[in-house]
């Protein structure tokens, strides 16, 4: 909240001097690459010199639920959408968080990533599914295509919507390096679940996958 | 250079020399360019770094040329190695090591640098005390910044 952040004038303290403000912007721009977007977009108010910098940074890692509805989320993330220094795509999605806009999102994934994609083959792309409720059609097979990284949260709603998901992903992924996954089945189900898990074909040899 | 010659001289800004083997200093982009175009001698002057920053950074381009490709288990031991590297290091050695990781052009290490100073800066209030940033915005001004990205200042 605005109201909370405290003033922090610190120009007169002791003899530390402003060492990062001597750095290039692209060499700022590479240190907020390693912050979520929201943090880097709070940098704006450090300063004059500060106020665009975060617009330079070449990666986008943003989670849906900071914005108050999923209109609000597309348009930031389409100011990027010409962007061709983006090399790190991060999108949390909280499903639950739905205000029943989903299709807007979802189409502006699509046409984002389908554009993303041309740019960021050769690098890493992110996507997490934090909340339930995941259907295929909300995964772009442009994405699966790109993706290097999957990590599925808490388990989707009901064991064979999940199973299908992982599936899905596994098949389709062809550089795909990490498939990390945290449910909580019983020992049982979890037994059948890794049984199944281990026969399912994979389009990338090199996949590691982790089960929590 | 001939090929025989496996042991390379860098020189500091402050004329500090540093005789390294060759395969260690061309994790160094700008470096290997520079053997490559044989546009150096044995010796290599660096005017940008000073003695101090690039016994570190050769520290670093020894571990990671001795650990590359040995495998999965010395990339953990690697990366811990990473962590500790960069933990104590002061704001100043860190700018200066980003400085000098760009202009050698060793991606890893600016990538390494980069993230420590992230990692030491996740509010806007830690940003102004470690970094020592003066703000220079009316509370006017600085209120309509927040505005314009209201979901970023909104907890």
């Amino acid at each position: 909240m605005v109201g909370q952040k405290k003033k922090t004038k610190t120009c007169g303290k002791g003899s530390q001097e402003d060492m990062i403000s001597k750095l290039p912007d692209a060499l700022i721009a590479e240190i907020l690459y390693h912050l979520p977007t929201k943090d880097a977009v709070i940098t704006s108010v450090l300063s004059t010199r500060w106020r665009s910098l975060w617009q330079c940074v070449p990666g986008l890692d943003l989670e849906s639920h900071a914005f108050s509805n999923s209109d609000a989320f597309v348009s930031f993330a389409e100011m990027f959408r010409e962007s061709l220094v983006i090399r790190k795509l991060r999108l949390r999605i909280h499903y639950g968080d739905s205000d029943g806009n989903m299709p807007s999102l979802s189409s502006w994934i699509d046409s984002l990533t389908m554009r993303l994609c041309e740019l960021i083959k050769e690098r890493s792309m992110y996507y997490e599914i934090i909340e339930p409720k995941v259907m295929f059609s909300t995964v772009p097979g442009c994405l699966v295509s790109s993706l290097r990284f999957v990590e599925l949260r808490r388990s989707i709603s009901g064991y064979e919507v999940e199973m299908e998901l992982v599936r899905y992903f596994l098949k389709h992924s062809r550089i795909l390096e990490k498939l990390r996954l945290d449910i909580y089945y019983t020992k049982m189900a979890k037994c059948a679940f890794l049984t199944e898990l281990v026969a399912m074909p994979r389009s990338s040899s090199a996949c590691q996958v982790i089960v929590l | 250079m001939s090929k025989s010659e496996k042991k390379i001289v860098l020189k500091s800004l402050d004329n500090e020399a540093f005789e390294v083997e060759k395969a260690v200093a061309l994790q160094s982009q700008t470096i290997w360019v520079m053997c490559e175009d044989k546009c150096v001698g044995n010796e290599i002057p660096l005017e940008n770094v000073t003695g101090q920053i690039l016994a570190k950074v050769i520290d670093y381009c020894k571990k990671h040329a001795v650990v590359d490709g040995d495998g999965d288990e010395s990339s953990e031991e690697l990366k811990n190695w990473d962590t500790e590297f960069t933990k104590n290091m002061d704001q100043s050695t860190l700018f200066n090591m980003i400085l000098a990781a760009n202009y050698l052009n060793i991606k890893s290490l600016l990538n390494l640098t980069c993230q420590a100073v992230a990692d030491k800066t996740k509010t806007i209030d830690e940003f102004h005390t470690f970094l020592n940033i003066e703000n220079n915005f009316t509370p006017e001004e600085e209120a309509q910044i927040c505005q314009e990205n209201l979901w970023a200042f909104d907890d």
